[in-house]
């Protein structure tokens, strides 16, 4: 473990990915502190280009979007937080058992991953958020809960290929247990690929926020850079800074987390 | 007999003019469709509002009025009382003397799929502004809301009975003639059980339906019945040939799907969630029109992208034109606007914040009023609608003019007032944190000075401005959004709320729209009726009052009295009266926001 | 195909009988917990007591649930899907005349984003640290955490309002009415922005995952191997580097259908394409139940049979997937 971050802190863009990554959790957990104003308090003139007293400029009821962004980074934090963890969880396990247990265990499994994936997920997204009101932990876990098939099939299709090969081979000739080989041999050469496909599900995430925002079905009791990106569609060009910092705030949290999976993925396996 | 039917006159208001409440709603979700929702007086818009046509921002087009509009009618206003008998032979439409381009097809937005193409049996939005160029009404309301022939020659009313002479050789598109039978049956077996708001309204009043010849319709009331005469354009009652529909389920018969009217316009294709092509009516009634060649109604569902649309050349009109985007479009010269103050999908709507007095924090005035002087209404104006209305003056909409009320005492803007209010009422606060209980009637002491408010996703920013307006004062509001249909079940069936934001659209008489809102006896589940539950006999004794007379400066005075009545008891906060705007091509003339928007429509090459 | 093969097909296709009826139980069971009351959409402002209950009638739904799913299932399986409560038309005919367009748009966007996301997953893999690599990285990152609607409003602006190049919404021309191969044409015309926004998020999400495979694949012995014996670079990467690496792609396209699917309500929305997503959405508002569920049995029912098809595909690849099974039991 510490030897992976060690030499994580010498990829030049796994140290990118990192710092990006860390720079964005502390802005979510100082808010309060970094954000000049409160998130829905009307103290610019609406529609503000960006200016020195307000560097992000404002939306068209008078909210200073630096506070809005700042603020926002928490609910998507939180949003990337739980639906990653749930995802990873679920994926994994999922994913290894079926590719490396009993046939019935596996058709099981992917029986159940195949229905999990086959409701569409951004059509559930919208249904709960338009039937059941909007929120945005309804939203997250619902997410987090239906996100995992496409990690698990992934993990599953690797474990089944690297079962055949050569050390894992040897390492059940040597008289491994199954789950010996599962833990010390498969897991590690799988946890690369789940992170990478992390970013995407993240990514994804703060995109089906946006979505739902977009077509008016947001949270309106918290902001959030989905939501603000999808709410400035209205005004793209009549105010750019509207919706280019909320999305610059996205690409820069996926671009980060793209990165530090990526190096990851290195120095884990390519050792 | 008569004594035992339910007041159809009350029902109407209260159900018509719920309607009109929702469909401005409707059309401004994204993808609306939403079922339901249509309008008393006029039409089409699928989008935003419309109708009066109050100002053009370009110039020759749109003042070229067409010529239904212009010709000058002696039928009664829309307000005068149809007790008394009333002959009106209203002139035939003729068309203008200058010479009007012809040909060419106009390309309209719209922004819901209709789905079918049957206007009579359903009050879906969506269905009624891709159809009605197809279908007529006897009467029709132009735009100053005068009554104008349409199927009907002219009408006489009597005690209660109307009859109507209708136009002589007017055929349907499949050349089949026009026949007093058409209309009888359409009333009976479509409109006043499949039309939501005629049957609620007409069906239960209608004793019964005679057809002496084949030009005369006689409609027998069980009691006087007088906003029949409003319900008869073809929004609320569009005409279906009886020969296509007569021993066929009306909701299901293919013909919906390629209409027989006897429209300005004809069928030609419809691909459902893309276009509906129309055709000139060459044998339409009235003489010369339409200049059209043909109009395509193309389903857009942004509304951004619909103006983006027009500026590239892709369409020629479209039904409402986003804030943002407003200046833009107005600057540009090859376009023009038209600025309703009515909306067809109800006219002269406000924006109203409803409290659910029910609950005991509502239960004190002074906390009703710290709310509404918390509340810096120009913001709603500026910010949310980008000029496109007014801040609200009183209850009853200015559009009204008999019944809009000058010089209201409804207290203004006032944030020290409102925290000397709340103060009074027993809401302490310390700090710059949310006021907490002292001694408010009914409410625990230390509770928080808290509550939530309910809109549709496409209210949402009023939500927003409220919350941030309110929190100032130490006010803290939970928003809440809901898609139409489970925002009237909570609100209306459930009464699970707080507080809200609705359209309420007034319509053109406060009969229709305006007394539902405070009326005692319509608290309870029909949607979009008096959502505060406000309670006060007088009150509902004066509305009962006033529909039962003929004066309208009689009516005008008991409309004030109630109206200083209600903005002293402040059941309710009226924010602001809401406008549309439509943009053409401004090589257009003729363009109307009825629901004959294209009739007489004529664009230049 | 081996007759090992013959029998996972076989097998496979079994299984996914239950799926198919698992989606419907669950689905049905999703919607109607759901509150609100379509009545409401179908009466709209109005309707009194009676007609509410005339209507309730006229569609079945004052019966208790348990019974409303059976008659659904009973219908089902004679392949009717019920009637839009609102339209009081067939679902089946309904979906059937948006299908095409859908399917259109989906399909091209399926096939794009494959090939040219392996493509590009490839030329990264091959140029590991490089300019080339980080380009290409760089920019399916970005585009992955753009949003759809923006991307697609931003290149109507560019690339139909500013330049004229494309039209800005629709499916056809609204003022021509053209047939034969200047339909196509138009129709194409009028494809060529919303497959791109479309495909462009799934072109990078495969690129990515097939980099990532490549890369590691790169490093195993038969490819080490395969150097060894001196091959040219080209006939490592295609031959070699590329066959494993695969499987994963392969893998998740089921679920990228999936995910085209639900993307185009937004862009068909943003484009203003006449497909099944809008038709599906304003079905969810207006609590159009029988609509809403054949949208999702018709999208589950694909992806399940792309799931299956891919299945079989993986087979062919890589044999020892068929067999290795069955060699377990």
């Amino acid at each position: 473990m510490a030897s992976w971050l060690s030499r994580l802190a010498r990829h030049p863009t796994g140290l990118v990915g990192l710092i990006g990554t860390l720079l964005v959790v502390s802005v979510g957990v100082a808010a309060p502190v970094l954000a000049p104003n409160k998130p829905f308090a009307l103290v610019a003139p609406p529609l503000a280009a960006p200016s020195r007293a307000f560097w992000m400029g404002s939306d068209a009821l008078g909210h200073d979007l630096l506070s809005q962004v700042i603020h926002g980074a928490r609910s998507s934090l939180f949003m990337a937080a739980v639906v990653s963890a749930l995802v990873l969880i679920i994926g994994i396990v999922v994913g290894l058992v079926a590719g490396s247990g009993r046939a019935w265990l596996d058709d099981l499994l992917m029986r159940v991953t195949e229905v999990v994936q086959i409701i569409p997920r951004f059509f559930l997204a919208l249904l709960v958020s338009a039937m059941f009101g909007a929120g945005t932990t309804r939203l997250a876990l619902l997410l987090g809960f239906t996100s995992w098939p496409t990690l698990a099939r992934i993990v599953r299709a690797e474990t089944q290929t690297l079962t055949e090969r050569d050390f894992v081979t040897a390492a059940r000739a040597l008289g491994s247990s199954r789950r010996r080989v599962l833990t010390r041999e498969i897991l590690p050469n799988v946890v690369p690929t789940a992170f990478a496909y992390l970013g995407l599900v993240v990514a994804q995430a703060l995109l089906v926020e946006a979505g739902i925002g977009f077509l008016g079905l947001g949270d309106p009791n918290t902001v959030s850079w989905g939501q603000l990106a999808g709410e400035a569609q209205r005004f793209l060009r009549v105010a750019w800074w509207l919706p280019v910092f909320p999305g610059a705030c996205i690409a820069f949290t996926v671009l980060s987390l793209n990165l530090l999976g990526d190096a990851l993925a290195d120095v884990i396996i390519r050792r | 007999m008569t004594k035992h039917r339910p007041s159809p006159l009350k029902r109407f208001g209260a159900l018509v003019g719920a309607g009109l409440a929702t469909l401005l709603f409707a059309g401004l979700a994204p993808s609306s469709s939403a079922a339901a929702h249509k309008t008393v007086v006029k039409k089409v818009a699928p989008t935003k509002r419309a109708t009066a046509l109050r100002r053009t921002t370009t110039k020759p087009n749109t003042t070229a009025a067409p010529p239904t509009t212009a010709a000058p009618t002696t039928a009664p206003p829309t307000a005068a009382s149809t007790t008394a008998p009333a002959t009106t032979t209203p002139p035939v439409t003729a068309p203008p003397t200058t010479a009007v381009p012809r040909g060419g097809v106009l390309v309209a937005a719209i922004s819901s799929d209709p789905g079918q193409l049957n206007p009579a049996i359903t009050t879906s939005g969506a269905v009624h502004s891709a159809s009605e160029l197809m279908f007529n009404g006897l009467v029709e309301i132009d735009a100053k809301g005068r009554l104008v022939p349409e199927l009907a020659e002219s009408w006489t009313v009597n005690s209660g009975d109307y009859t109507f002479k209708l136009r002589r050789g007017v055929l349907w598109h499949d050349g089949q003639p026009f026949t007093s039978d058409d209309v009888k049956y359409t009333f009976e077996e479509v409109l006043t059980k499949l039309h939501a708001r005629t049957r609620a309204s007409v069906g239960d009043a209608i004793y019964k339906i005679e057809t002496p010849d084949p030009l005369t319709v006689v409609f027998r009331f069980f009691k006087p019945y007088s906003p029949f005469l409003q319900q008869l354009n073809v929004t609320e009652a569009p005409i279906l040939p009886a020969h296509i529909y007569r021993g066929t389920d009306p909701s299901t018969n293919p013909a919906n799907l390629k209409p027989i009217g006897t429209g300005p316009f004809k069928f030609e294709s419809y691909r459902p969630g893309a276009e509906l092509r129309l055709t000139a009516n060459k044998s339409y009634f009235k003489p010369g029109l339409p200049y059209l060649d043909g109009v395509v109604l193309r389903v857009i569902p942004d509304a951004s992208n619909q103006a983006i649309a027009l500026e590239a050349g892709e369409v020629d009109f479209i039904y409402g034109v986003n804030g943002p985007d407003l200046p833009r479009i107005q600057a540009n010269k090859s376009l023009a606007t038209l600025e309703t103050l009515n909306n067809p999908g109800g006219s002269n709507c406000i924006m109203t914040v409803s409290f659910n007095l029910d609950k005991p924090i509502f239960g004190d005035q002074r906390t009703r009023q710290a709310v509404l002087q918390s509340l810096d209404r120009k913001q709603f104006l500026d910010r949310i609608l980008f000029g496109q209305g007014k801040v609200a003056t009183g209850p009853i909409a200015s559009g009204i003019p008999f019944g809009y009320a000058k010089d209201l005492a409804m207290p203004g803007f006032d944030r020290a007032a409102a925290a000397r209010l709340l103060d009074d009422a027993g809401w302490k606060r310390t700090g710059s944190g949310t006021r907490t209980a002292d001694g408010v009637k009914g409410v625990a002491d230390g509770s928080a000075l808290r509550f939530r408010f309910l809109s549709f996703p496409t209210f949402a920013q009023y939500g927003q401005l409220i919350k941030s307006q309110l929190g100032e004062v130490g006010i803290d509001v939970q928003l809440e959004t809901l898609d139409p249909t489970p925002f009237a079940d909570r609100v209306f069936v459930r009464r699970d709320f707080d507080t809200n934001v609705i359209s309420y659209c007034n319509g053109t008489d406060p009969e229709i729209g305006v007394r539902r809102m405070y009326d005692l006896k319509q608290i309870g589940p029909i949607a979009f009726s008096n959502s505060s539950a406000y309670r006060n006999p007088l009150v509902s004794q004066q509305f009962e009052d006033a529909s039962t007379r003929d004066n309208l400066d009689t009516r005008a005075a008991i409309y004030r009295k109630i109206q200083e009545t209600l903005v002293s008891d402040l059941p309710y906060i009226w924010l602001v009266e809401t406008t549309g705007v439509r943009a053409f091509r401004s090589s257009c003339t003729g363009i109307t926001d009825a629901g004959h928007f294209a009739e007489a429509a004529s664009c230049k090459k | 195909m081996t007759h090992a093969g013959l029998r996972f097909a076989a097998r496979r296709l079994g299984l996914a009988i239950p799926t198919v009826f698992a989606v419907v139980v669950l689905s049905f069971v999703l919607i109607h917990a759901a509150p609100g009351d379509p009545v409401t959409a179908i009466a709209g402002d109005g309707g009194d007591a009676a007609y509410y209950a005339e209507t309730r009638a006229r569609f079945g739904l004052d019966r208790p649930i348990g019974r409303q799913f059976l008659s659904y299932l009973g219908r089902l399986l004679r392949g009717d899907l019920g009637r839009s409560y609102l339209q009081g038309r067939p679902v089946r005919a309904m979906i059937a005349e948006r299908l095409p367009a859908t399917l259109l748009l989906t399909g091209t966007a399926l096939f794009l984003s494959t090939v040219i996301g392996i493509a590009l997953g490839l030329f990264a893999a091959s140029r590991h640290g490089r300019g080339g690599d980080v380009f290409v990285s760089s920019i399916a990152v970005l585009v992955l955490a753009t949003p759809a609607f923006w991307l697609g409003q931003l290149t109507i602006i560019w690339f139909a309002l500013r330049t004229g190049w494309f039209p800005v919404q629709g499916m056809t021309n609204a003022r021509v009415v053209n047939t034969g191969w200047r339909a196509a044409i138009d129709v194409t015309h009028h494809l060529a922005l919303p497959v791109a926004v479309l495909a462009a998020q799934e072109v990078a999400a495969v690129a990515r995952l097939l980099r990532t495979g490549v890369l590691t694949e790169l490093e195993s012995a038969h490819v080490l191997m395969a150097r060894a014996k001196g091959l040219p670079e080209r006939r490592v990467y295609l031959r070699h580097a590329l066959r494993r690496p695969l499987l994963p792609v392969l893998a998740v396209i089921g679920s990228r259908l999936g995910q085209i699917l639900s993307g185009t309500v937004v862009i068909e929305i943003v484009f203003g394409w006449p497909g099944v997503g809008r038709l599906l959405l304003s079905a969810m508002q207006n609590r159009d139940v029988p609509v809403v569920l054949g949208v999702f049995l018709l999208t589950a029912t694909t992806v399940i049979v792309a799931n299956l098809l891919v299945d079989l595909a993986s087979a062919r690849i890589d044999p020892r997937i068929a067999l290795g099974r069955n060699d377990r039991r």
